[in-house]
């Protein structure tokens, strides 16, 4: 009795993505194929994000921030993280992969072209102390195609 | 296979039934517990919310008690249509999200399975239940997906 024929595990990498990979497992069947997915934040976007009053033109600072060194060294750091993850709950080799861009849309529109039928997600970030559903969690379920699994997680 | 072990479907009563039950059944085992709730909006507020200039004529909540009748009687078809019979159907007068979230965690439910009308824009507001359990939900929550 196949539940769900394509998985999909949106994560942040973060600590729940052990708890979205056991409800994966639960759920799915040897012939389940499953895919964990992680999007990365473009750079650009973050660091403006994070500091909306720096002179962004300034020649003084833009000169300093490598940017393609920044992003080589997060997608290498994150590469081994979804590595160590994909194999510690034996997802075999083609089973994980990583997207840029913002995961509010992207999650929805990769689950959509691949048709996969089930998306599994975190409600928040473990770190959030916001009582309420996380954005993208809500973004996901707007957008989503297909069921959408949000895995409570302990406080 | 999946272990949850008490699965609570809420439902409008709407189409989304079959779907949600459909989902129920294929993640349930042979241990696991299923039960249905349905959430009415209270009478008064529905009723001098959208009138409100209407001298009190009717009894609200005899108005109340002939609809939780009626669905009353709905879930008693359901539950002979889907061979349910040792589901607990649940009707509650209240706000949707709410009511749902605290039988949840009175009966200690780790599932609760919902319908989610997806709409953009106005019509967004539909979903605005879904929305509201996934807020704070004592448990996981599998929304799925209502094609119209």
């Amino acid at each position: 009795m196949a539940t769900y024929e394509k998985i999909l595990i949106a994560t942040d990498l973060g600590e729940n993505t052990l708890s979205l990979l056991e409800r994966a497992k639960a759920l799915s069947t040897s012939d389940t194929f499953l895919t964990l997915l992680h999007v990365i934040r473009p750079i650009e976007t973050k660091l403006f994000g994070d500091m909306p009053y720096t002179p962004i033109f300034s020649t003084k600072i833009l000169p300093i921030i490598d940017y393609d060194k920044i992003k080589e060294h997060v997608i290498n750091t994150k590469t081994r993280q979804i590595e160590a993850l994909a194999k510690k709950y034996d997802l075999g080799e083609k089973s994980y992969l990583m997207e840029i861009g913002n995961p509010k849309n992207v999650i929805t529109d990769f689950a959509q072209s691949n048709k996969y039928d089930l998306i599994i997600t975190a409600s928040k970030h473990v770190k959030s102390r916001n009582p309420y559903l996380g954005s993208t969690a809500r973004a996901i379920l707007q957008n989503a195609h297909c069921d959408v699994l949000v895995v409570h997680i302990e406080h | 296979m999946s272990n949850y072990r008490h699965i609570l479907l809420a439902t409008d009563l709407s189409i989304d039934v079959e779907a949600l039950l459909d989902r129920a059944k294929r993640l349930s085992t042979d241990t696991s517990k299923l039960s249905l709730i349905h959430v009415v909006r209270p009478m008064e507020s529905t009723y001098f919310g959208t009138m409100p200039y209407v001298p009190v004529i009717l009894d609200g909540s005899e108005i109340e008690n002939q609809v939780i009748e009626a669905k009353k009687e709905h879930f008693k078809k359901l539950k002979k249509d889907h061979k349910l019979k040792d589901a607990e159907c649940r009707i509650e007068v209240g706000k949707p999200a709410t009511m749902i979230k605290e039988y949840a965690e009175e009966n200690l439910c780790d599932l609760i399975l919902l319908g989610s009308h997806g709409e953009k824009g106005v019509r967004a507001l539909l979903g605005s239940t879904a929305t509201g359990v996934l807020h704070d939900a004592p448990c996981d929550v599998l929304a799925v997906r209502m094609f119209n």
